[in-house]
């Protein structure tokens, strides 16, 4: 009896058609780093937000402090395009940072973008990343190696 | 278990319940490591055997302004006396005003290449399921003097080099937490850099002396004083794909008329295809002959394996090895499920 191959093949075919492009759309959008309207820092290069989110720097350019925000909802994009990482992986690197004693702890975990833009308004120490689609007037967007969310080239 | 040990035991964990309560007075947190390993080995005198490795149980809290405290406490199955031990792995209280100075007096892993201040006693956290020979701890057959009891100076993201320092001055061989057994104490420089946010590069010294008495690796007793000095690099990489971290110490031992170098050195390196990381390990223990203080310890092993994260806090890890050392030649099958919580 031959086997059913078509129809295995069109189910195949309709859900990478539902699935892909969602999945583009997911990493098309862009994510804004974001920090307090008072903050003096206004962009950073890409290697300046590894050193941060990796735990290699916990201070800006002016070495003021930096209290790092995860937004869950944008981690996944945010840490793939950051560091090619999944965000359980950087975590795990956060475990082991903190265990060092290289940092007090793991960054905020905020569940969403309006935790985040509330959290960073009220703290001028506080940088965190969520969509760009979620951006207000209550926080600064950095520019990241020149570039800001919707320009071309911008790597987040 | 005897009583004594018994009651300590009961008095850690009650000093650890005390702690989790008074969790938000001042932004403590009580973390902790575990791990079981099963081993199958074509040794003569091995058996196949389910180990349970350390329970570690670690506070960290921020005391104050710049102000921190870091404690790690391991309970596991001691050998010798075929009873749990608890032991204070580290206690380290930090003053910390600025990255590039860092104050912090305690119990220490000492800074001597990367393994040892990246990878303490939390299984999770290392690559491998067990140490590099050459990085192993004291009470593990080590060479090294993993941890140091004393003061330490360090800094980190220093210029636009990124370059990190330790001084380290502490009570060294034959020291105890308690005390040590001589005016001489050990001092360790170290220098690197951080050069990007995946590799880092750097160099230690590390001098000690001992005096006549002193119990050596094998268990005599020094006949005259004892100059150790260590020397090491190391190169370390962290990528989205690879991991590499290569290290290697040069110990030299000098009593009287005995010069000894030894070359102890690792090579890791593993490649992250998403939650898998297929990897490799060689350890090398060049011991020279005669080494008055380390005794004959060379061996030499090969490893290969692969880690699964299945999650943050969570993670499996097969391996076979191949290890040639005092007790002979032996292929080594194991698997290690590894946990933080």
């Amino acid at each position: 009896m031959p086997r059913p191959r078509v129809p295995l093949l069109v189910c195949a075919s309709v859900l990478l058609a539902i699935h892909v492009p969602s999945a583009r759309a997911q990493q098309a959008a862009p994510i804004a780093v974001v920090v307090n309207a008072r903050n003096p820092v206004s962009s950073l290069s890409m290697d300046e937000l590894r050193r941060l989110y990796s735990g290699k720097s916990t201070t800006f350019p002016t070495k003021q402090r930096a209290v790092l925000l995860e937004c869950r909802a944008a981690s996944e994009p945010f840490y793939h395009r950051l560091l090619g990482l999944s965000p359980d992986v950087v975590r795990q690197r956060w475990i082991g940072i903190v265990f060092r004693g290289e940092a007090g702890s793991v960054p905020l975990d905020m569940p969403t973008p309006d935790a985040v833009r509330r959290y960073v308004s009220e703290h001028e120490d506080a940088i965190g990343f969520i969509p760009a689609a979620a951006v207000d007037a209550t926080v600064k967007v950095l520019a990241i190696d020149g570039a800001r969310p919707g320009d071309p080239g911008y790597r987040l | 278990m005897s009583a004594r040990r018994a009651t300590r035991a009961a008095l850690t964990a009650i000093v650890f319940a005390s702690a989790a309560t008074a969790v938000q007075a001042q932004n403590t947190q009580i973390r902790g490591f575990a791990d079981v390993t099963m081993r199958a080995s074509d040794g003569r005198q091995d058996h196949s055997t389910f180990t349970l490795g350390q329970l570690d149980l670690y506070i960290t809290s921020a005391l104050g302004n710049q102000l921190s405290f870091l404690a790690e406490t391991v309970f596991e199955f001691d050998d010798a006396s075929e009873e749990f031990a608890s032991d204070v792995e580290r206690v380290v209280v930090s003053y910390a005003p600025r990255p590039y100075f860092r104050v912090a007096a305690g119990k220490h892993h000492t800074p001597i290449g990367y393994w040892n201040t990246a990878y303490h006693h939390g299984a999770l956290m290392q690559p491998t399921i067990e140490r590099p020979f050459a990085v192993r701890f004291e009470d593990d057959g080590g060479l090294m003097p993993i941890h140091t009891v004393g003061l330490l100076i360090s800094g980190r993201d220093i210029s636009r080099a990124h370059l990190l320092y330790d001084v380290m001055v502490g009570n060294g061989i034959g020291g105890t937490p308690d005390s040590d057994n001589n005016d001489k104490k050990s001092v360790t420089l170290s220098l690197g850099s951080q050069i990007t946010s995946e590799l880092s590069v750097g160099a230690s010294l590390y001098r000690d002396q001992a005096p006549a008495g002193t119990t050596a690796l094998d268990g005599s007793e020094l006949g005259e004083d004892l100059t150790q000095s260590i020397a090491s690099t190391y190169v370390a990489y962290f990528g989205s794909r690879l991991e590499l971290i290569g290290e290697l110490h040069h110990l030299r031992d000098e009593i009287g008329t005995t010069d000894a170098g030894s070359n102890l050195y690792f090579v890791y390196a593993g490649v992250r295809f998403n939650r898998l990381v297929p990897y490799v390990r060689i350890d090398r223990l060049a011991v020279a002959n005669g080494d008055p203080y380390l005794g004959d310890g060379g061996a030499r092993q090969g490893l290969v394996g692969a880690r699964f994260d299945i999650s943050a806090t969570s993670g499996v890890r097969l391996e076979v090895r191949r290890r040639d050392d005092q007790s002979g030649r032996a292929t080594e099958a194991a698997a290690q499920i590894a946990i933080a919580f």
